[in-house]
């Protein structure tokens, strides 16, 4: 009994230096959370993004980039334009997706991370994979589009916002995430609103792309593309960390369960650092957990966005 | 050396630990016993330690191939359903078709909150 008691107590001491992430019960790709940082024509994405681009463009003029962590592997795949693509990578790596040929209809990409810590600092607890989605619209010459995408939760109320200019009532038409969207919307000062719930399944889980038409009295057909994802409500988000500027640079310290965060392309693995900054210029903050809830803060002429 | 209680019918890892540190001490006193009691208990505890890591990355990497195999799947479902929907946008405005209207002066775009 002693014995056992004994190594109980020398197990309980050894677990204790182990950085869990114990704020979120999920990890994030369980709850199918995308949070993979996308870089796609030098704009940030964290987990989600929806483009347009013209049809009968290239794609290799489309610079879709992946931020890897530490070292491990992506995958990206797309079926509608077959692509199914996987690579290792090393150091911290931005990994550029490999996408040619013409722009002919449009594609839906699924990206999955794998990602290892180093190895002194990695102290055997599981690190969870992450996830994230593309989508791009093809938009033939002449056709007029908008788009947005969002993460949603639960019974979720989220209001697209377009300004589209039209004063008269239009008619707006959607499908794809299981319901036949139609109504009449009166626009106000030129700002037609959407209640997205309206338009799909609630409590899913998962990314729906919502298609559709935007039909006005006074102007051309204006086609619209939503890319909702439903995640798990009891996923939690990252939050922002807690950050100041100094003399000796920006210093950032993270909530507890953090286990990487970088400024640029400089990463440590742990809550808090201090990191080089000159604030006449753009950079990217970066903090992450080994259930891969990450948060990006975009830094630009002063002011600060963060993306969940 | 007691290995098993009698009245009891369970094992005593007491007398077993110390008959097993007694041999392997060559006999020697108590406090080396001691000693060899708790190498040996670090000794498995190591071994299980390193194990247990193991096990968690092997149990990472199969988890990172479950997560791009699923993402594969979704991907498949979402690429499919966008194209239906495409589909009857395109029916919809086969209907309403909008010749003659004029673009719009100020290209539409989403309001962020």
């Amino acid at each position: 009994m002693r014995i056992l008691f004994l190594f109980i107590i020398l197990l309980a001491t050894a677990c204790a230096h182990i950085k869990s992430d114990d704020m979120s019960p999920l990890a994030a790709s369980q709850a199918q959370y995308p949070t993979i940082e996308l870089n796609i024509n030098k704009q940030l994405y964290n987990g989600l993004a929806l483009i347009s681009l013209p049809v009968g463009s290239r794609w290799e003029d489309l610079n879709f980039s992946i931020q890897g962590y530490n070292e491990g592997q992506v995958r990206v795949t797309s079926n509608s334009c077959n692509l199914d693509y996987s690579t290792v990578y090393v150091k911290n790596a931005l990994i550029r997706v490999p996408i040619q040929g013409e722009v002919t209809k449009d594609c839906v990409f699924g990206v999955s991370m794998g990602f290892k810590l180093p190895r002194e600092k990695w102290s055997g607890i599981k690190v969870w994979p992450i996830i994230g989605w593309v989508v791009v619209k093809a938009v033939a010459k002449d056709e007029e589009w908008v788009g947005t995408y969002r993460k949603v939760t639960g019974q979720f109320l989220s209001t697209w916002k377009i300004k589209s200019g039209d004063t008269n009532p239009v008619q707006v038409f959607l499908n794809g995430c299981g319901v036949a969207y139609q109504k009449m919307i009166t626009p106000k000062d030129g700002i037609v609103e959407i209640e997205l719930s309206e338009a799909m399944t609630m409590n899913t889980k998962g990314i729906c792309i919502l298609d559709g038409v935007l039909i006005s009295k006074d102007f051309a057909n204006l086609r619209l593309n939503s890319a909702v994802v439903q995640y798990d409500p009891n996923f939690v988000p990252l939050s922002i960390p807690v950050y100041s500027l100094d003399a000796k640079g920006l210093y950032i310290k993270a909530e507890e369960s953090v286990t990487i965060i970088g400024v640029d392309q400089y990463f440590v693995f742990q809550q808090e650092g201090t990191f080089t900054f000159d604030e006449g210029k753009e950079h990217v903050v970066r903090a992450l957990t080994v259930k891969g809830r990450t948060i990006l803060g975009l830094y630009k002429e002063g002011k600060w966005k963060w993306l969940q | 050396m007691a290995t098993v209680d009698a009245a009891y019918g369970k094992l005593d890892f007491v007398a077993i630990a110390k008959g097993i540190a007694t041999f392997l001490s060559g006999g020697m006193p108590g406090y080396i016993s001691v000693g060899v009691i708790i190498i040996m208990l670090m000794g498995v505890f190591w071994y299980f330690k390193a194990q247990i890591k193991k096990w968690i990355y092997q149990s990472s990497l199969a988890e990172i191939g479950r997560n791009a195999a699923k993402q594969k799947e979704d991907e498949q479902k979402a690429s499919n359903d966008l194209e239906k929907a495409a589909d009857q946008t395109n029916q919809i405005i086969g209907q309403n078709p909008d010749a003659g209207k004029p673009h719009r002066p100020t290209p539409a775009e989403t309001i962020e909150d």
